[in-house]
């Protein structure tokens, strides 16, 4: 086993909840919960694609805001396309989904495709902004979302009834952000977030993305082919988070999974395409899957966690019959993970995502430069 | 005469602690709770207990310059919405969206979004954004003009009804055995290419539960009237007497027809802030509680910033000094507001400090101290008199003031007649006595 890594090391685990039927999007979160994982992400689309499109779903935020309402402990990470995206809008989401939610509110940011431009031209001049699509855009985007939680202190509001004063004025600033595509000067119009920051999603597709991700992400999602590959992959990026001056605790390494649960008397219904029952490999689709009965699945994500390549895993359930699919996972597999002693029998004593997550509630950087 | 099918239309006006700007320092409210969702939980549930049609979320997109002596709005009103939806069966929940700081994509995905997890509750109160400083959040240019932004709004509410009907109703099959998700032959781009935006469309969601959320504005202006009469369903304006609701009431009714559209196609809902008592005296006394608790120094802000000039050295227990004042022309931000509150100062020539409290609970809205019987009196003239199809409730503080209207008025008015007893509907729509807008095919059939 890659570093000697020990056994008792937590497994992350989050899931995907989308599509249109909200009521089946509550199950799904409430099941999610129950088997403790830690994380929901609610994927966004910014275009209807052609000819066949995919399943439409829900706006993260609105999605998300609800599920708040009816979940208590699992986190809640809406996909933020940020081409598209103002940082004072989403910064300001997500800074009230925090607060709704005690705590749980993260962002995954993507910069968003160039075919959906066309669904957001601004013709007049004082709202040109050209759309930034390479992964430094979505840094800077994360970057000035930062600055704006930030420009509130934690201690900012006070709410002196006898004197009539609701915050020390002292501890509220601008930050006049300004880089390439945004700026923004603040303050945001809401207190400093729960959790100080949400955290930060970033999905490991491309060279450019890796250098993202090693500047402001909290978690990263990969998409490796092979364990050969993710090995590979998570040392690269826990030696880039190294050079910009990170421990690699701060960067969770997530890889993308769809499991598919083989019973007896089913194999020959699921279409494989690659790899053996009790495998994993990728899909036509281009996902990671991982079919086989409960143990074969355990299986399978023990010898990866154990290798020390990634610290949990993204689940993905298929697009068809999400529900029923991650239905067999939360309540076959996980149990199994439990038996196995390899995942958390008790939820966290701490609503806060970034505690679950093990992460540090970060410090006002505002505060740093003083 | 009064139709006998007229019934009268109830929004709440949720705002943190309470519409008092002095609410939060009230001994029953708890500023720390305009964070907390369970505070939304119970007010919401007021509400419906009182069969109200909505609720509704006013929306800054700046940290007021007036925020250290007030509560801040709290939560962001997309999101709150839809955790109410949440918590929530029947009552209508109408978001504020800026159409200078959005894209009208994002504005139509989220009312749509909202309108399916909601069961078809979702309404949009459409606003220009009145503050020069919001601008500085999203760019480094300045407030457009108001005609400017009024025109760019026109154009935004076309783009986002035409994405609202990019797919046809049935356009959505989501058949298992064939594998048929979506008729592509029912979902059309739109193509659109205007002065302001270019938006190729379709959305990427299927035709919501209410074909188009409810539209409702609250510009009082002149370019905000018009705008109204040409695309509102539900409009929020201040109106300080009677007869100013009757004047404002008649003229967007009137304006309506050039449009091509009747007049109760329109609900005027001007916003009432009632301090409630068992006994007329007990009601002043709650009032004296709340206004003693005014701060001067946060008035003369909140003036300052509404006029456009620095009044803070000015002398409190002098006339407003009126001669100080920019034009109405001149004002960029919120113009029918300026105009109302100017007016107030000259006709009945107030001090500084008599303008402060005078507009420190109702902010230059239509309010009554005193006993359920005097404000159903009250409403119900305002009602049937023309000067309104309903109210925006405002309470002075919340949860107290909400559950005297709604445990205390509400009954009075429903022995009337004139409110319902049962929610009759499921849909804002519904609510507010108003179809659900032909889908794009039907439209096309019909002309």
């Amino acid at each position: 086993m890659m570093g000697g890594k020990s056994s008792n090391r937590q497994l992350y685990m989050s899931a995907a909840v989308d599509g249109l039927n909200y009521q089946q999007c509550v199950q799904l979160a409430e099941m999610a919960e129950r088997a403790l994982l830690h994380a929901l992400i609610a994927p966004e689309s910014s275009r209807l694609e052609k000819p066949a499109p995919s399943s439409p779903v829900l706006e993260p935020f609105t999605l998300l805001a609800a599920l708040s309402a009816s979940t208590s402990t699992i986190g809640l990470i809406a996909e933020v396309h940020s081409a598209f995206y103002e940082p004072f809008h989403a910064a300001r989401k997500l800074a009230a989904l925090d607060y709704m939610s005690s705590g749980r509110a993260g962002c995954l940011t993507l910069p968003g495709q160039e075919a959906a431009a066309a669904n957001f031209g601004r013709v007049s001049k004082e709202q040109l902004r050209p759309h930034g699509y390479e992964a430094s855009a979505a840094v800077e985007f994360a970057e000035a979302m930062q600055q704006l939680w930030d420009s509130w202190d934690d201690d900012a509001l006070i709410y002196d009834k006898q004197a009539g004063m609701q915050f020390d004025e002292a501890k509220v600033r601008e930050v006049n952000y300004t880089g390439r595509y945004y700026s923004t000067r603040g303050p945001l119009n809401i207190a400093r977030p729960p959790q100080g920051h949400p955290p930060i999603v970033v999905p490991i597709r491309t060279q450019d993305d890796k250098l993202a991700a090693a500047r402001v992400a909290d978690v990263m999602i990969i998409e490796p082919n092979s364990l050969e590959e993710a090995i590979e992959l998570s040392l690269e990026l826990r030696e880039l988070l190294r050079q910009q001056g990170r421990q690699p605790e701060q960067g969770r390494i997530l890889a993308s999974l769809t499991p598919i649960a083989v019973t007896a008397g089913s194999i020959s219904e699921v279409d494989l395409r690659l790899g053996t029952v009790g495998g994993g490999g990728k899909t036509a689709r281009g996902r990671l899957c991982c079919a086989g009965t409960a143990e074969e699945i355990a299986d399978w994500i023990q010898l990866w966690h154990h290798s020390g390549a990634v610290d949990g895993f993204h689940i993905q359930p298929p697009l068809q019959a999400a529900l029923d699919s991650f239905g067999y996972f939360a309540e076959q597999v996980i149990p199994e993970l439990q038996r196995r002693g390899m995942f958390r029998q008790t939820g966290s004593s701490s609503t806060s995502l970034r505690e679950q997550l093990g992460l540090s509630r970060p410090i006002n950087q505002f505060h740093v430069i003083r | 005469m009064i139709s006998a099918k007229r019934s009268m239309h109830i929004n709440l006006f949720l705002m943190n602690t309470g519409h008092h700007e002095a609410s939060w320092r009230h001994p029953a409210t708890d500023p720390r709770r305009i964070t907390d969702l369970n505070y939304y939980r119970e007010l919401g549930r007021i509400a419906e207990r009182g069969k109200l049609d909505s609720l509704f979320l006013a929306d800054t997109l700046v940290l007021p310059p007036t925020v250290e002596h007030k509560v801040l709005h709290g939560l962001e009103p997309f999101t709150l919405l839809s955790a109410i939806a949440a918590v929530t069966d029947k009552i209508g929940l109408i978001g504020t969206a800026s159409t200078t700081f959005n894209d009208p994509f994002h504005i139509a995905r989220k009312f749509a979004s909202l309108d399916w997890i909601s069961a078809g509750r979702a309404g949009w109160n459409i606003v220009t954004t009145a503050s020069e400083s919001a601008a500085y959040n999203f760019t480094d240019a300045a407030l457009p003009p108001h005609d400017e932004r009024y025109r760019k709004a026109s154009e935004f509410v076309e783009v986002v009804k035409a994405l609202w009907d990019s797919w046809e109703d049935d356009a959505l099959v989501a058949d298992k055995e064939s594998g048929l998700y979506a008729d592509m032959a029912k979902i059309h781009p739109l193509d659109h290419k205007g002065e302001h935006f270019a938006v190729r469309g379709p959305l990427n969601m299927p035709r919501s539960p209410q074909g188009h959320p409810l539209l409702v504005q609250a510009g009082s202006s002149e370019d905000g009237k018009s705008f109204a009469a040409m695309v509102a369903e539900a409009v929020f304006t201040a109106q300080p007497t009677f007869e100013s609701g009757q004047a404002f009431y008649a003229d967007i009714k009137s304006r309506m027809k050039p449009f091509g559209r009747s007049p109760d196609e329109l609900c005027i809902l001007p916003g009432f802030f009632p301090i409630i008592g068992d006994t007329l005296a007990e009601a002043q006394d709650k009032q004296r509680e709340l206004d003693e608790l005014t701060i001067v120094a946060y008035g003369l802000k909140r003036l300052s910033t509404l006029f456009k000039v620095d009044l803070t050295d000015c002398p409190l227990d002098e006339p407003v000094p009126l001669h100080l004042l920019p034009r109405q022309e001149e004002i960029n931000g919120n113009r029918g507001r300026f105009e109302l509150v100017e007016g107030m100062a000259r006709k009945e020539k107030l001090t500084l400090r008599q303008l402060i409290m005078r507009t420190a609970g109702s902010r230059g809205h239509a309010s009554l101290t005193g006993t359920p019987l005097q404000i159903a009196d009250e409403l119900e003239r305002w009602f049937l008199g023309r000067a309104a199809d309903g109210f925006n409730l405002m309470p002075s503080h919340m949860p107290d003031g909400l559950s005297d209207f709604v445990d205390k008025v509400i009954p009075e008015l429903q022995n009337r007649g004139l409110f319902r007893t049962e929610y009759t509907g499921n849909t804002l729509r519904e609510h507010y006595g108003f179809s659900r807008p032909a889908g794009k095919r039907k439209l096309e059939a019909h002309t």
